[in-house]
Order: structure tokens, then sequence, then C-alpha cells
């Protein structure tokens, strides 16, 4: 008992000694203490962990407690340590705090970026195929243009065929009528041949003459006829023969009149008689040699026509005639 | 002054010895520091230097505190023990700061490497 009493007393001595220098000098712990304090206050503790950064300033102000009460105490140094911890806490917990924070914002601008490019790949791929589809309407209708040209090309070309066609159809027409013309000519060029030969023949053996009448082969009824008849003599079928050949020569339109001529001696009625007979009997003889009878007709015309003088005996003997006119 | 301090330092230890022996057996406070030392451990914190720093800290502050508590030196053993709990809770919080920087930082590099894609994607100009 009287050792408690003494210790207290003591106790209080020391207690005054220490009031009056107990503001003195800080342990190095409360030092390091505070300097945490004031770095932990400094920074977004407060406004990211309040509520530990007040925690960490009742420490140490349990801590500086400690130290009026008891500078450098063991007390005093273990407070401040242990304040110094909360403060590095605070500190500690506040950079988690803005850690997750980022990560949050880093994984919301993640999602943005994502998205901001899926839309620009889409809006990208949207107008390749807007592009595409232009570039294919393009080439359909270029297509399309072309087919429809090849159709105009085909259809001119087929135009084209069957003018050729008809060209080649013409010519060969023509052709064919040139060489039906050539024939044509070639036949008459033969046939003028022949009825020039036999022109000369007959213009050895007769008069011809061409009048306004036509051609008038003109023989001699002294030659012809055996005199006051209408009989042939035998030389005038030679030259009969002659003109029946040529006559065949000439075209068969062509009308052929044997017309017979006397002199002015004797009736008119008897000349007449004669001359149409002897006109008959040449007929008659061209038509056996091959004339065709209806192209032929005779008619006697006695004494008309003179050719010659009847007053003299030659003038009378070429009256005395037969002529072949051919219209 | 000299005479001051000394007289100050006498009496503490007095005071200590003192009242040592009457503070109550801080059982509880010894398996809150252990609990939040394995916290720190499962966080990472031996990876971290400045968290295995505190977490080294911690664990040889619980050591102390038990001899003491052995030797019934209740009172110092829960000074002790205070300290080593906030030294483990400054380990566990260091560590898991740590992992959320980096985190961070993996979420950032993230963005870039989306960022430059879409530049190489990009088609040439036109």
């Amino acid at each position: 008992m009287a050792n408690r009493t003494h210790s207290i007393g003591i106790l209080g001595i020391a207690a005054a000694l220490l009031v009056g220098c107990g503001a003195s000098t800080p342990t190095k712990e409360l030092q390091d203490a505070r300097a945490a304090y004031q770095e932990a206050a400094r920074g977004n503790a407060a406004e990211l962990v309040p509520d530990k950064l007040l925690s960490a300033k009742q420490s140490l102000d349990k801590a500086e407690a400690a130290h009026n009460e008891d500078s450098g105490s063991v007390q005093e140094k273990s407070l401040s340590y242990v304040a110094q911890r909360m403060a590095e806490l605070a500190v500690a917990l506040a950079g988690q705090a803005q850690a997750q924070k980022d990560v949050v914002d880093a994984e919301k601008k993640f999602d943005e970026t994502q998205e901001s490019m899926r839309k620009q790949a889409q809006d990208e791929a949207a107008r390749t195929a807007m592009a595409l589809k232009a570039n294919q309407d393009k080439l359909d209708k270029v297509r399309k243009d072309l087919a429809d040209e090849n159709n105009k090309v085909g259809e001119q070309a087929k135009k084209l065929a069957a003018q050729e066609a008809d060209l080649n159809a013409k010519k060969a027409e023509l052709e064919a009528r040139q060489k039906e013309l050539e024939a044509e000519k070639a036949a008459r060029a033969l046939a003028e041949q022949k009825l020039a030969a036999a022109l000369k023949s007959l213009e050895d053996i007769a008069k011809v003459a061409r009048t306004q009448r036509g051609l008038v082969i003109t023989l001699s009824g002294e030659v012809l006829f055996v005199t006051g008849k209408a009989a042939l003599l035998p030389l005038a079928k030679d030259k009969l023969a002659t003109v029946a050949k040529y006559l065949q020569q000439e075209p068969y339109d062509k009308k052929i009149v044997v017309e017979g001529y006397t002199d002015s001696v004797g009736k008119d009625d008897a000349n007449m008689k004669l001359s149409q007979a002897r006109a008959d009997t040449v007929r008659e003889y061209l038509v056996m040699q091959g004339v065709k009878p209806d192209r032929i007709s005779a008619e006697g015309k006695g004494k008309a026509n003179p050719i010659a003088d009847n007053k003299t005996a030659e003038g009378r003997a070429n009256n005395r005639r037969v002529e072949i006119v051919i219209k | 002054m000299r005479l001051v301090t000394g007289i100050v330092a006498a009496l503490a230890a007095c005071l200590a010895v003192a009242c040592g022996a009457a503070a109550p057996v801080p059982q509880a406070q010894v398996t809150e520091t252990q609990a939040a030392i394995r916290a720190a451990e499962e966080v990472g914190a031996p990876g971290v230097p400045k968290a295995a720093l505190h977490l080294k800290m911690a664990k040889d502050q619980l050591q102390t505190a038990q001899a003491l508590m052995a030797q019934e030196d209740n009172e110092q053993a829960k000074m002790t023990l205070d300290r080593a709990r906030v030294d483990a809770e400054l380990a566990l919080a260091l560590a898991r700061e740590a992992a959320f920087r980096i985190k961070a930082q993996e979420a950032l590099d993230k963005i870039k490497k989306l960022q430059e894609e879409a530049g190489n994607s990009k088609p040439a100009a036109q």
C-alpha cells in the first residue's frame, strides 16, 4: 500500500514535469506519422475513401494525445507507427479505388471503340455493297445495250444478206437474160447470115429491089413459063427453088404475095386470067418447096403496073413478069 | 533534462511492469491478425515488393506478440498485435492496389490494341 502511494506520488511529479516539457520533440515515429497523414490528405483519398482518411486522422490524433500525455513513450511510438500505417492504408485504398474506376472507364471505352469500329465496318460494307450494286447495274445495262446492238447488227446482217441474195438472183436473171439475148442475137445473126446468103443466091437468079411495097423479087415471064401458058419451064423450077429457100429465111410473119403481070397485048380478061394462073402456079410450086401456104397468096394483076414501055418488044417482054412481094 | 528523461523512462518501465500483468489475453486479436496475414498472402502480397515488406513486418510482430503473451506481458503484446495487424492490412491493401493497377493497364492495352487493329484494317486512301 505504501508502495502504491509512493508510485502515485512520483507519478504526480513526473506528470507535472512532463506537462512542463510535454510539447517538446516528437519521436521520429510521430513525425513520420504526421508526414504520412499530410501526404494522404493531399492526395485523392479525401475524394475516394474519405472514411479511411478519417480513420487515419483519428489514429494520428490518438498518437498526438499519447505524445502530449507522455512524450517519447512506447505508447506514442506504437500509436504513431499505427497512425503512419493507417495513412498509408488510406493512400493504398484510394489507389485501388482509382484503379477500379480506371478499369470500368477503360472497359466502357473499349466497348465504345468496338461499337464504333463495328458501325464503321458496317457503313463500309453498306457502301461497298451499294458501289457493287451500282457497278452491277452498270454492267447489266452495258450487257443489255450490247445485246441490243448485236440484235441490230444481226438484223442488218440479215437485211444485207437478203439484199445480197436478191441482187444475186437479179444478177443471175440478168445473166440468163443476157445469155438469152446473146443466143437470140446469135440466132438472129445466123438468120441474117443465112438471109444474106440466100439473098445473094437470089440476086444471082432474079432482080431484087427494096421498094415502098417491101422486098420485090422480079422474075421474067419468059424464063419461067411456056409462052402464053401458065406451065413452068424446067429452068424455072431451079430458080423458084432458090426463091423458096430465100422466102423461108424471111420471118414467118412477113406476108408474101405472088403477083402475075402481063403486057398490054390482048384482051384484058384473058390477061387477067393468065396472070392469075401464072401467079397460082408459082405459088403452088413455092408451097411445094416448103413455103408455108398461109403466108403466101397469089394475085393476077393483068397489064396493070407496067414497069416498061409496052410500045417496044423489049418493054413488053419486061412487063411480062412475076413479082414476089415480101411485105 | 537527462534526469527527467531518466525518471520518465523508469516510470514508464514501472508502469508497464505494474499494469502489464493486469491486461486481458488478446487471443481474439491474435486470431484477427493471423486472418489478416493470410488474406494478404492470398491476394499475392509476397509478389508485390512493398506489400511483401509489410507482410514480413506483420509476421515478425505477430511472433513477438505471441512471445510476449507467453511471458504474460499482455499490454505489450496488445500494442505489438495492433502494429502487426495494421501492417497486415496495409500489405493486403497494397497487394490489391497493385493487382487493380495491372488490371487497369491491361484494359488500356486492350483499347490500344483494338485501335491499332482498326488503323491496320482501314482500306488504302481512295
